[in-house]
This record gives structure tokens, sequence and C-alpha cells, in this order.
């Protein structure tokens, strides 16, 4: 894992508090992601969860969060490129969206950034793949891109309809 | 949520334990029971409603209200005759104002015409009764069809001659309350002197600002239009207040007109202080009258229990009619309830789990650790017997919305039906009360539509006109009996089973027992009605009364003998809190069945199975062929164990109906809490909820009704 460079966006000091958005950023194979940091709620280690049957494959099924049961959505399976196999390293972040709670299992969580709100670029439309959906815009973090995520559309559509 | 917002909450709750009171009430009184705590307890109840909505400005419901309590007021005061017609006006305007507390719970608008016709025959009915000094006095009101005897308070014949008689100027001081008087009680008695007229000065009440509580603010001029009254006797009730008001009395002489004029009518204007209270000091004085000293009305239930009943009403919890000295009761917010009762499951759960953990040799070694766990079971037992006591309500709560049901039913479709009710006070876990309401709702439409006859069918099969719907509740053992029955037609077998036919919940071919056919209402898209009824059938049928009951756990059981009558017996488990399982591996899952829809376990080695053309297997167990279900595959899920090494769990869906769904393994029996699933997420086909383990995993709850179900659906996709 990187070292964390909080610091460094602050002492740059060009970006002004009502601009600032906080995102936690988290690898998915050599690609970065990133949420809002106040919908995250935990951070936890994979430690297995219960599948749960007549569910498509990217919801990996539910755990026990102190007694809630919150249900576990597999980022890689939910961009299409197939399920992970996950170990005791691999990260769900458990988020607020709406009134639910939900975790999203990924490989890592890399870096907090903050950034600046109008640096962020909407998504190129016309991604055959249907992938630029579940994003809400693209940044640019360290030359690198980072896709934020839009919760609503990953948990959307869970179910295996009849 | 704004204070505002909090108090009307409130309001609103307290409305409806107060209706609910009400509709016991009126039942008492249906049945006979007159008695004047019973019309003091209606009046207050209403009173109530009436003071809320004013504070919160329900304009419909507080002018419905006022109209409806200075009917009731008369009532009381026996100014008018409580006659059947009464009777049945008060009822009806009870349900009117129960319509207009819903409408201001939703803030809705009901339509400005609603509840006119009452309205404007309880003016009719007080005018008739009040008004009799003026021309109006012994007319009849023909417009009206309510039979009621105008009955004329005692006066005397209106005459020309002056009318001589005592005024007496009644000015408390400020102090007065605080000498324990009241002034209305002075009134009264005032009033069995003679014919009294009271008029109340109100010209002192200062601003709310400067209102003090306890003062009196009011004076009163009091006409006794008797000169025979010595003035000694006047005197002798003002007694106890000497020292604490100014009173004067004189001798006067008036003309008869003027009389009638000042004052408009004495009964009147008793009861307009009551009435007027929001403004009026002496009325809470009223108010606080005619609550001390009267007894709290007793339960009812009892009065409308059947002979037959004694048995039943036995097992109820009826609690000692000591009148209640100050309520020792406090208002919980639900939620911290819900709180405490999840957390004592969870503690019950642990417990469990660390029993199971002693082995034998555990147990040798640390005997004092074995002592001191089996305190730990006795103490988390009766935490969560006195926990879910808390929660526990009678089922009064969800019974006393029927007899309004059973009246609308029965003036919709001409039917005469007598509702009875056993066991109101059988308490029930809140949980389950909240999901009972629509069942029972529709199983009564459905007695009320289907079971009972017409009033011509009643008589030509030698019934009584009326038809009696029969709803009790008992405990037992675990689970609650909620039993209705009605004495109706039963249940048409022939008709019942052609249309299953026809709509293809039945095969042609297949031959079913009585009680299989009567089973069948509970079928999946299952109505007996091809016409959708205004009443029953509203495209909902019996299968959606049963997946409810199914979801929280209970069963129905249906039985008819044709001719006599339907009963339905409903058992539902005492709490939703804690459900007795049974934990199985299903492909490397846990998941978990309640056991009370489990009949038996088997293992699939000692068990035979047959194959339908359909290629569904059918497990033969005692002569009959079950429809069996594999989990795994069910759920799409691959499993590696042997078929041989697996088990087959029987079920018990519906009634009857069996499923027997083949697992893993078999873990073991345990209780759980269950947890929702669509918390946070949304609902599964096949599963009921889930629950947390002893080892803090996830394990799903099977959903023996809903895979039934979707058995039964996949069949009519197929034909």
């Amino acid at each position: 894992m990187e070292a964390l460079n909080i610091k460094d966006d602050y002492e740059n000091g060009e970006i002004s508090a009502e601009n600032s958005l906080q995102l936690i950023a988290f690898s998915l194979g050599d690609q970065t992601y990133s949420v809002e940091i106040t919908t995250v709620r935990e951070i936890r280690a994979w430690n297995g969860a219960t599948p749960l049957p007549n569910t498509r494959e990217f919801v990996r099924g539910v755990i026990n969060l102190r007694g809630t049961i919150v249900p576990i959505f597999d980022l890689r399976a939910r961009f299409g490129d197939g399920q992970t196999s996950p170990t005791k390293t691999h990260v769900v972040v458990v988020m607020s969206v709406g009134e639910k709670w939900v975790g999203i299992l990924v490989d890592a969580v890399s870096d907090i950034l903050t950034i600046n709100k109008n640096d962020i670029h909407p998504v190129p439309e016309g991604n055959s793949s249907g992938d630029s959906e579940l994003l809400r815009g693209i940044i640019t973090h360290n030359d690198q891109m980072v896709g934020m995520i839009d919760l609503h559309a990953v948990i959307d559509g869970a179910k295996i309809e009849e | 949520m704004s204070d505002l917002d909090e108090f009307k909450a409130t309001y609103f709750d307290e409305c409806s334990e107060l209706l609910i009171d009400l509709e016991e009430q009126f039942t008492a009184i249906q049945d006979g029971d007159k008695s004047s705590d019973r019309m003091n307890a209606i009046f207050r109840a209403i009173h109530s409603i009436k003071g809320g909505a004013g504070a919160f400005g329900f304009t419909s419901l507080v002018g419905f209200a006022h109209e409806f309590e200075t009917l009731l007021d008369f009532v009381r005061n026996d100014k008018i005759d409580f006659t059947n017609e009464v009777i049945k006006l008060c009822i009806r305007s009870n349900d009117l104002v129960a319509d207009f507390v819903e409408a201001a719970r939703n803030g809705e608008e009901l339509d400005p015409e609603y509840g006119a016709t009452e309205k404007a025959k309880f003016v009719a009915l007080c005018k008739a009764s009040s008004g009799d000094s003026d021309d109006e006095s012994g007319e009849p009101m023909e417009e009206f069809d309510i039979e009621f005897t105008p009955v004329l308070v005692e006066m005397e014949e209106p005459t020309e001659e002056v009318t001589e008689g005592w005024l007496v100027e009644f000015i408390p001081f400020r102090e007065l309350y605080a000498s324990a008087n009241d002034p209305l009680l002075l009134l009264r008695e005032l009033a069995e002197l003679g014919e009294v007229e009271v008029k109340a000065i109100l010209k002192d009440i200062p601003l709310l600002t400067d209102f003090e509580p306890f003062s009196v603010y009011c004076t009163w001029e009091i006409t006794i239009k008797d000169k025979d009254i010595e003035e000694e006797s006047i005197r002798e009730i003002f007694e106890f207040v000497d020292g604490d008001c100014e009173l004067k009395i004189t001798k006067f002489e008036m003309p008869i007109d003027e009389q009638a004029f000042n004052e408009d009518a004495k009964s009147e204007d008793l009861s307009d202080q009551d009435l007027e209270e929001d403004e009026d000091m002496p009325s809470f004085a009223d108010l606080a009258a005619e609550i001390a000293p009267k007894a709290p009305p007793k339960p009812e239930s009892e009065k409308s229990v059947p002979k037959t009943a004694d048995n039943v009403a036995g097992d109820t919890k009826t609690p000692p009619k000591a009148p209640p000295v100050g309520m020792q009761s406090i208002r919980v917010d639900l939620d911290k309830v819900d709180r405490v009762v999840n957390m004592v499951g969870e503690l019950v759960i642990t417990q469990s789990m660390l029993t199971q953990q002693m082995d034998d040799n555990l147990r040798h070694r640390y005997q004092e650790l074995v002592r001191g766990l089996e305190v730990l079971a006795t103490t988390t037992r009766g935490l969560q017997d006195s926990v879910m006591a808390i929660r526990a309500q009678p089922v009064k709560s969800v019974f006393s919305r029927m007899p309004r049901l059973v009246r609308e039913l029965a003036s919709k479709t001409g039917k005469k039906i007598k509702l009875e009710m056993v066991g109101e006070n059988t308490e029930i876990d809140k949980t389950v009360i909240e999901q009972l309401s629509d069942p029972l709702t529709h199983m009564i439409r459905n007695s009320a539509d289907h079971g009972i006859e017409s009033v011509e069918k009643r008589v030509e099969s030698g019934k009584e006109e009326t038809g009696t719907i029969r709803l009790s509740a008992e405990q037992a053992g675990g689970s609650i009996l909620i039993i209705i029955e009605d004495d109706g037609a039963g249940i048409n077998r022939e008709r019942v089973l052609q249309l299953a036919r026809e709509k293809g919940v039945v095969g042609e071919e297949q031959q079913l027992s009585d009680d299989q056919i009567d089973n069948l209402i509970f079928a999946p898209g299952f109505s007996t009605v091809e016409e959708v009824s205004d009443l029953s059938g509203r495209g909902v049928g019996m299968d959606v009364v049963l997946s409810n009951i199914n979801k929280i756990g209970g069963s129905v059981i249906v039985k008819s003998v044709p001719g006599r009558g339907t009963r339905m017996t409903l058992r539902l488990p005492l709490t939703l809190a804690v459900l007795d399982v049974m934990l199985v591996r299903v492909a490397d899952c846990p998941y978990v069945i309640p056991l009370s829809s489990i009949v038996e376990t088997m293992q699939c080695a000692r068990v035979e199975f047959g194959r339908l053309p359909t290629g569904a297997r059918v497990l033969k167990v005692r002569g009959e062929y079950v429809q069996s279900m594999d989990l795994a595959s069910h759920f799409e899920m691959t499993t590696d164990v042997n078929e041989k090494d697996r088990f087959v769990v029987l079920c018990e869906a519906e009634g009857t109906n069996k499923l027997a769904l083949i697992v893993d393994a078999i873990i073991g029996q345990q209780q759980v809490v269950i947890k929702s699933l669509e918390e946070n997420f949304e609902r599964i086909e096949g599963i009921a909820g889930g629950t947390i383990l002893g080892d803090g995993s996830v394990g799903l709850i099977v959903d023996v009704q809903g895979l039934k179900n979707s058995i039964s659906n996949q069949r009519t996709a197929a034909a």
C-alpha cells in the first residue's frame, strides 16, 4: 500500500474549504476508484459472507455488522470482470446509501484524497460495456485516473428477476 | 420531528386508545348496559378527542365531536331517552369520529358534508329536549326517522303570570379552589331545590398570560324560580363556602317572557358550560368532578362472553378489576422497548451457545462455571419473559376495529350479522398484533360476505335471522389461537373444487379430501367469487391472508360443516423476537427452518422418491406423495454431498399442504433472533429473513410458504 499523502494536498493550499471534497480511494486491480468519505461508515477486512440465493453474481452475500445484516457487493464482478477471489487482505468498505448500509468488496483502500469539486470531469458517454453508468465522475490524481463510484447504480438490480 | 409533530403523534396515539375504549363502551351499551358510568366514560373520551383536536386545529373533527358531545351530554343527563335509535346514532357517530381522526392523522380533509346528517340529528334531538320552553317543545320531530320521546324537564307551565323567585349572586374569591370547594357542586345542589337558571359572568377572566389555573375568575348569577323556598335553605348550601365568597340573595319578581328570554333554557345552560370549557373555568372543575368520584369503567369483555366460552375465557388473562388509583404506568417509545427486546434476544442466544460449548470434560473440571451458567440460563429466561410482557398487548386493540367492520358489512350486504368477541384481553406481542389487523379484517370480511347467508336464506334453512360471527382469542401453550367462526352456509366444496379445477389449481383427476378442499381457498389466485365484490373480493384472495400469517410464523386451518358454518383457526407465535429453528446446511451455507413448520426429518437413504413426468421429484411418506425440493439446486448452488447422506426435512406449508426440503446436513435445533434482510437489502424469494448464528455468521431463514408458492407459480406459468 502506498504511503498516504493527505498532507500534500492541504499544503498546496489551493483548495478552498467550500469547494473541497474528501474521497476515499481504493484499488481494484490496477484501477483506482473512490467514494465520498462522508458516506463511508467502516472499513473492515474480508471475513467471509453468507451467499444469498437468487441474486446476481456481484452480490457476495450478507455479513453480520454488529447485529445488523449488511449485503456485500463485489465491485469487480459489478464491473463485469468476474468475481473476486477474496483473501484476508481484501477489504470491505461499508457505506450508507440513503437509508441502507451496504458493503463493497475491493482489493485495498489506498488513499484519502482532497479534491476540488471543479476538478471533477464528466464521464464520457457511449461506453458500450455500460460501466460508465456506474461512475458519477472522473478525477485525476497524481496523473492517475480515479473514477467516482455512483453507489445507487452499483447496488441496483441485485436481484435476479424472474 | 418538531415538538408539535411529537405532540400530534402522542395525541393520535391517545385517540386510538380512546377509540378502542369507546368501541368497548358502546358494545356493552348495545348489550343492554346503559349505566351512567359508561355514558360518562364515553362523554369523557369524546371530550378528550375534541380537546386535543381543538389544540391542533382540526376544525371539522372539533365541529363534529362538539355536536356529538352535546348529544351525549343530554343523554347522560337523562334529558334524552337512550333508545335503540339513539344508541345506533351514537355508534354511527362514533365511527364517524374515528373517520375524522383518521383523516386528521393523514392530513386529509373530509368532504365538508361528511357527518352532516348525523349532526342534524344531534341538533334536532337536543333541541327537542331542551327547547321545551319555546314553541318547538313537544313537537314531534317528524322529519327525522328517529324514534324518541322528548323528555321534558319538569317545569312550570308557561303562564302570563309574574314569576317570583330568588336571585343568588355568587361571587367566589379567587382562592375558592384552595379550600377544596367546587362551584359546580353548589350549583347542582341549588338545582335540587327547584328550577334554576345559572348564568356565569365571565368578564373577569384575564388574558391567558395572566391566568392562574387555580384561581376562580367567574361569578355566577343563579335564578331560582320558586318563591316558596326559604332563604335559609339557600344559605345552607353555601355554608361551606362561607368566607370564601360573597353571596347576595334577593327576592325578585319577573314577567315570564322576560325570564324565557333571559336564559334560553335551564337545561341548556348547564350543558353549555360543560361544552365551552375551553374558555370557561368552571367546567374544568366540572370535568374534574365528573371524573373523580366515578368508579372506573369496568372492563366489559366478560359480558359479551357466551356461556359456551367459559373454558376459553378461563384461559385468558383477565386482570382483577381493582380501581386504578393513579395509573402506575409510563409511556415509552416503542423503539426503546424494541431495542431491549432485541438485546435480550441476543443474550438468550449467546447464553444457549455458551451452554452448548460445555462438554462433559469441561463440566467436570469447572463446576463453578457450570453452576454460573445454569443461573445465567434461568435469569436470561426470566429477563426474556419480563421484557416480552412489556411489549405484549391485549388483542383488544385489533379486535376493537371489528365491530365497526361488521356493522358496515351488515349494512352493505343487507344481512343481519352479530359479532361476538371472546378473550379480547389475551396478550400477544405488539409486533404480532400489528401484523394481525389485515388478515383478520380480510377473514371477517370473508365470513360476512361468503359465510353468512341472507336473511331469507337463513329463515329458509331454519336458522335465526341474525348470523353470528364469533371472534375469539386464547393462549394455547407457546402460541395464541385466534378463531373466527360463523354460523353461515359453510364452504361450498363442490363449487370450490370446480373452480380450483378451472383455474388449474387442482388437476382434473386429482382426488381431494374434504379438508383439502376447504383449504383450497388459501391457494394462490383462488377466489370463489367470480365478480369482484366491493367487500371481500378486492383482487386479494385468502392466499394473501395465509402468506401474511406465515410471514409471522403462524398457520391457518379452516374447518367447515356444510350448512352449519366455517371455523378458521389462526395459530400465532407469542412473539416474533425469538424463533425456534432447525439449523441446516445447504452447499456449505447455513440455513434455518422455523421449527413450527417442520413435521419430521428423515435421512435420504431411508426414504423413497418417485418422479413425476414433469421431472419433479415426489417423496413417498406413509402412503402420501409429497412434493420435494432440493434446496441446493433451487438456490442454484452446487453441493458435493452424496445424495444418500443428505436429509429430508418434511415441512408443513399451508394447512395440510406439505413440502419436502432436501438439505445437506442437519446441524441442530436452536433459538434465533429474526433480522430483516430488507433493512439494508431487498426481499429475496424463498428467504424470510436472516439471523445471526452463534459463530457470528449470518444464517438465512427459509420461507417454506414462499417456496411452496414458487412451485405453484412455476406450474401455472408452465400450464
